[in-house]
């Protein structure tokens, strides 16, 4: 057995690159070239000081940037889809807390 | 300027012009250096990061697999898909999890079941390959 077979279910999975505009530990704007629909749920990866940080998100806005062309900013709320890990997204916000003069620098580009 | 901006969206405008958020009856100081201007509707403190941090955002959706050849598949989706899109297919049975890439050649919509479902034809990328359950444990 090498593939799918008729009448199987799957799931397509696609990948959006995204720019993360800022975070909290609720949730974190993003853009994005292409939309996405409200209520979409997905995983976000980032890469955070060498590491990849990643977490389940749901989009909760998304807002095309007037004069940007096809730019979207995308509002999206963490998910507490497994627990607590090291490698959570949110697991930096407190970082980021306990280090303001460097909020702009701790996530640093991937 | 501030203050019609202030009017404008409901801010309060503080000693020395700094913009305070209406929350409700109270006000809250929003101009931290290094936090980002808050509506006052959110409960965590949020911070700006590199606009160069990149990001990927890994979306699913469900579909059937219809038929499969050796260069395609016929899925039916709850929802098009734009043609040229590569895609992801996983499809999970008992002798494994088969991840293959695929590109979308074509996305139209049929009626089934009396509800609108879209048909998409995937060219198949790579060549499927079985991952059979405990083949890391093994290796």
């Amino acid at each position: 057995m090498s593939a799918p077979l008729p009448g199987q279910f799957g799931v397509l999975s696609r990948d959006v690159e995204v720019r993360i505009v800022n975070c909290s530990a609720s949730g974190c704007l993003m853009m994005a070239s292409t939309p996405m629909a409200v209520g979409t749920t997905g995983s976000l990866r980032i890469a955070v000081e060498g590491l990849e940080a990643i977490d389940a998100v749901q989009v909760v806005r998304c807002q095309a940037i007037e004069g940007a062309g096809h730019v979207y900013h995308i509002g999206a709320r963490f998910l507490w889809t497994a627990p607590p890990r090291l490698d959570s997204i949110r697991h930096v916000v407190p970082r980021l807390a306990a280090n303001p003069a460097g909020a702009t620098a701790v996530l640093s580009p991937s | 300027m501030l203050e019609k901006a202030a009017k404008r969206r409901q801010w309060h405008v503080g000693e020395g012009g700094t913009r305070l958020a209406k929350v409700g009856r109270r006000a809250t100081r929003v101009a931290a250096q290094n936090e980002v201007e808050m509506s006052g509707r959110r409960s965590h403190a949020r911070f700006a990061v590199n606009l160069a941090a990149a990001g990927t955002l890994r979306v699913f959706r469900d579909v059937h697999v219809q038929a499969a050849t050796a260069q395609e598949l016929i899925a039916v989706s709850a929802e098009p898909c734009a043609v040229g899109q590569r895609l992801s297919i996983n499809v999970l049975d008992d002798y494994g999890v088969h991840d293959e890439p695929v590109e979308v050649i074509e996305s139209s919509p049929v009626s089934i079941e009396g509800g609108i479902r879209h048909r998409l034809r995937l060219r198949r990328l790579a060549t499927v390959e079985a991952q059979p359950a405990g083949a890391e444990a093994s290796a």
